[in-house]
């Protein structure tokens, strides 16, 4: 029984991990070279800390700290999401050639991501690889983002806000009016998929732990009460869309900003309060490109706290137990461990928006009430759950989360015919891609299927087929596997016109209960001489996304091939608040799809 | 006559003092061609590789680990040779040696590990953050917070017993009662709790000290970073009340450069860790006691935060409260128990 809860955990927690964030580092080509007689040591570390720790060690190798008793250590960081890494590791990082140089240091988001690969290891009979007694690189905690005044409008900073008061505002039929503020419409919760992300996984455990009441030794009997159910299910109920990274949310919140519409985009979203930093300082995805000057949005974000607890991300400094690493590598690793320890580079790490994890150095500004954040909070932190409590909570998740009414539109234009590689087509390999994602949906979701290409329908719609009407898809389920399976290209692109009338459909059927979303997959560029006005496409998409009356439908894009039209897919998504995704390389197709049906 | 008597003296001492010259080069010079194999528990680590990178250590081989694990491991070889090769020295704090002693006793095993004197020692403290020392003090109705109180109340909700809503549960932790310090805190709570340390095992079974412990361990919470470390990191979220041994919080709270930091108590009666080296027979674990007993040991320890005499102590390390003769703990026995009790509770 042991044995299956831990395999369960393990499927479960890196079934989400198995998407490979399309940024991660593929393979070592691009990592630079030691110098001649030093000691390699990789370190593969979460996204949110690459520039930081990249930064770091060039620092370290350029330092005496690097040639420290005769030893000279070169390190090399790559990107790796912490799911991702997991999953590697456990398997034995077998592919070096895709995946880039076996780790020495591994640094993900929290340390149980190290818990999950032990157990994992341990099903197989394998000794652990990451250590126990690893120590904080740095930390952050999981916190409720709001817009500043409607945080104000709950009585911040004076009165503690927490899920509880969340639940009560989301089923208030009227909505903010009843906190004076009718003109924000109802509430709206952004929270990314825990099976994917880690401060999802975090608040979902602490909405788990708001609705018992409880601090830690949360067990399976407090996930089976009803009572805690109906808690999750009303938490759950108010969510806009999940997603695999809260960068869509923040980015979309930004751009509302812009527009002077972010209080009515999404009234809340749950992120680490590194992220309420980022966006107060104009930087929404935490990433300041070459050139970008950031500018601080209008309307701020403040951190809530929630009264109830909450987590923190510890970011360890795992220094692999593992079989490839030689004791080299491993005083190599604790060299430069040393070094990122030292005061003067965890000020850096003060400086990045990230609490220090070295009690010598102090919390100080970004850190502060100017950045919408408070040094002084949290007042508790929460207990990671039992490995079994932590399978069930997920699974439990997976029934509790808001339903999805999603229509599926598939290109089927002559170029998806083209070879995408190892003798299959484009078609071929998103065939499998979307039928592989038909298994993330829950029973009582509802899913429809709409293929496009030129003159490809009767005359009232000439651009496009539905195959499979909207319906449940518990009932549908087969017949779509079995439509999609049987699909051939065609002949051109009609993007715009699918596009516009899939969103009119979807909006004029729209369900409040249910996340309603169009979910479009194209390889091409818009081939409709009948329409080819983009700009009244947008408009067309955008309208009805505004406002506090708002019952929004997401166009969420998926640009695949090298010929997809990014940028205008791009825009397309942004004007209905939803998310891009970019599967250029047609490989990628199966990771990309797995994290848009996330969204739901 | 007494010219030949004394030519005689003179001649016996420069013998004499050639062959202490000799073993002291001999002793050196073995030193330095030989493994010397040296267990430290976890806590003790960092001095531990700060003797191995002292010269004079010559070739010592450190392995850290958690005291129960090399506790475990000795006190069931049936092969004591074997398992002394394995190791030619233990650094750990006082009862662990002897709970191996008892522990091969009881099995009908030969004695394997001989503690030696006390190296080092530190006083076991309670880190509360002082606003929340008040209200725990006010509610128990004492000048000071003791164990006592803090394990009736832990876990209660603050607002209980006077605190701040947003300050949620009363948190105590401590490091694991696996480690060598844990269990001397664990000890020196036990001892606190009853207000003596001449303790027998069925003090334990006591209803009310049970319920007390029952309480206080299954709030506590332990880990890595160690509890302390954790409090000074992520300020009141974490831990309300840690215990832990001075030579942990002295120096990082020294270190530390935050705003606010949580004050040590000293909780009475003062209970000490003591520091030890277990050896087993034979020449090497002689060797391994002159590192660790001499000038290099005593500094390592003195600057990794211990009380030694004739050392310097380390920045955060006070001279007070003064420690008492002996450890202010339960026997070894009793304290082997306590430790098969918290980890039935915390199971």
């Amino acid at each position: 029984m042991r044995r299956a809860v831990l395999v369960a955990l393990v499927a479960v927690l890196l079934a989400g991990a198995c998407r490979t964030d399309a940024g991660d580092n593929a393979g070592g080509g691009d990592l630079e070279a030691a110098p001649g007689g030093c000691a390699t040591v990789d370190a593969a570390v979460s996204p949110e800390k690459i520039e930081l720790l990249t930064s770091l060690s060039r620092a370290f190798n350029d330092s005496p700290a690097a040639r420290e008793n005769g030893r000279c250590t070169f390190v090399r960081i790559q990107k790796k999401s912490s799911g991702a890494a997991a999953t590697l590791l456990a398997d034995g990082w077998r592919d070096e050639e895709t995946e880039g140089p076996r780790p020495v240091i591994w640094s993900p988001a929290a340390s149980s991501w190290g818990a999950i690969v032990n157990q994992r290891l341990a099903v197989k009979g394998q000794p652990a690889i990451a250590p126990a007694n690893a120590r904080p690189f740095m930390l952050t905690p999981l916190v409720i983002a709001m817009p500043r005044p409607m945080a104000q409008a709950l009585g911040h900073p004076a009165t503690p806000i927490g899920y509880a008061d969340l639940i009560a505002l989301s089923q208030d039929p009227a909505g903010w009016g009843g906190k004076g503020h009718p003109e924000w419409g109802r509430f709206k919760f952004g929270k990314t998929n825990p099976n994917f992300s880690t401060s999802a996984l975090s608040a979902t455990v602490a909405q788990y732990y708001a609705a018992t009441g409880k601090v830690r030794d949360l067990t399976l009997e407090d996930l089976e009460n009803p009572k805690v159910d109906g808690f999750i299910r009303a938490v759950e109920s108010s969510v806009v869309h999940y997603g695999d990274i809260t960068a869509t949310f923040l980015e979309n919140w930004y751009r509302n900003d812009a527009r002077g519409t972010s209080l009515t985009y999404v009234s809340a979203v749950a992120v680490e309060e590194k992220s309420v930093i980022d966006y107060n300082r104009g930087d929404p995805d935490g990433i300041t490109e070459p050139g970008e000057r950031p500018r601080p949005p209008k309307v701020p974000l403040v951190a809530i706290y929630p009264k109830e607890g909450t987590l923190f991300s510890d970011n360890p400094f795992f220094v692999l137990d593992a079989p490839w690493v030689s004791s080299a590598e491993r005083e190599g690793a604790r060299a430069f461990e040393r070094f990122v320890q030292r005061p003067d580079n965890q000020r850096k790490v003060v400086g990045a928006g990230f609490r220090p994890g070295n009690p010598a150095v102090a919390p100080g500004p970004p850190i502060d009430a100017g950045s919408g954040v408070d040094a002084a909070q949290p007042q508790t932190t929460l207990g990671v759950p039992a490995p079994p409590v932590l399978v069930r909570l997920i699974e439990k998740w997976g029934e509790q989360r808001k339903a999805a009414r999603v229509l599926i539109v598939l290109d089927v234009s002559g170029s998806m015919g083209d070879p995408a590689g190892e003798g299959v087509t484009k078609l071929e390999l998103a065939k499998t891609a979307a039928i592989t994602a038909l298994g993330q949906f829950k029973g009582e979701d509802e899913v429809g299927l709409r293929i496009f290409s030129t003159d490809i329908g009767p005359k009232e719609h000439a651009d496009y087929v539905d195959l499979v009407p909207i319906g449940r898809i518990d009932a549908n389920r087969e017949v779509i596997r079995s439509k999609i399976a049987n699909l051939i290209p065609t002949a051109g692109t009609p993007l715009y016109t699918v596009a516009r009338d899939s969103y009119r459909e979807l909006k004029a059927g729209l369900d409040p209960n249910r996340i309603n979303a169009v979910l479009l997959l194209t390889d091409g560029r818009n081939e409709d001489p009948r329409n080819d006005d983009l700009e009244a496409t947008l408009k067309a998409l955008r309208e009805g996304n505004e406002g506090a009356t708002v019952s929004p439908v997401r166009l969420f894009t998926v640009a695949y091939g090298s010929g997809a039209d990014i940028g205008v897919l791009r825009r397309m998504a942004e004007a209905t608040n939803a998310a891009a995704y970019d599967a250029s390389d047609p490989t990628t197709i199966d990771k990309v799809f797995t994290a848009v049906v996330s969204n739901f | 006559m007494p010219a030949r008597l004394l030519a005689f003296v003179a001649a016996i001492a420069m013998v004499v003092g050639a062959v202490a010259v000799r073993n002291r080069l001999d002793a050196r010079e073995e030193r330095a061609t030989t493994v010397l194999r040296l267990v430290c528990a976890t806590e003790l680590g960092p001095a531990c590789e700060a003797m191995a990178e002292d010269e004079a250590a010559g070739r010592l081989e450190v392995t850290t680990e958690a005291a129960a694990v090399t506790t475990g491991r000795l006190m069931s070889a049936e092969d004591g040779a074997a398992a002394a090769r394995a190791l030619d020295g233990w650094l750990v704090t006082a009862p662990w040696p002897a709970i191996v002693a008892e522990g091969r006793g009881r099995a009908g095993l030969e004695p394997l590990v001989s503690p030696g004197p006390v190296l080092a020692r530190s006083p076991v403290v309670l880190a509360v953050w002082p606003e929340r020392a008040s209200v725990l003090a006010r509610h128990c109705r004492i000048p000071a917070v003791g164990w006592r109180c803090l394990g009736d109340n832990a876990g209660r909700s603050w607002t209980e017993i006077g605190g701040q809503p947003t300050w949620g549960p009363v948190k105590p932790g401590h490091v694991e009662v696996a480690t060598a310090t844990g269990l001397t805190v664990v000890g020196g709570a036990t001892a606190g709790y009853f207000g003596r340390s001449d303790l027998a095992r069925a003090d334990l079974d006591d209803d009310g000290y049970r319920d007390w412990l029952t309480r206080l361990e299954r709030s506590s919470r332990s880990g890595s970073p160690s509890p302390f470390e954790a409090m000074l990191l992520t300020g009141r979220a974490a831990f309300d009340a840690v215990g832990t041994v001075e030579a942990e919080a002295g120096p990082l709270l020294a270190r530390s450069v935050r705003a606010e930091k949580p004050e040590l108590i000293y909780p009475a009666p003062v209970a000490t860790a003591d520091v030890v080296l277990g050896t087993v027979r034979g020449r090497r674990s002689q060797l391994v006691a002159e590192v660790v007993a001499g000038n290099a040991g005593r500094k390592a320890l003195a600057a990794g935060g211990w009380r030694v005499e004739g050392q310097p102590p380390a920045p955060g390390v006070r001279r007070t409260p003064p420690l008492p003769g002996a450890s202010g703990l339960p026997s070894p026995g009793v304290l082997e128990a306590l430790r098969q009790a918290v980890q039935e509770i915390t199971r």
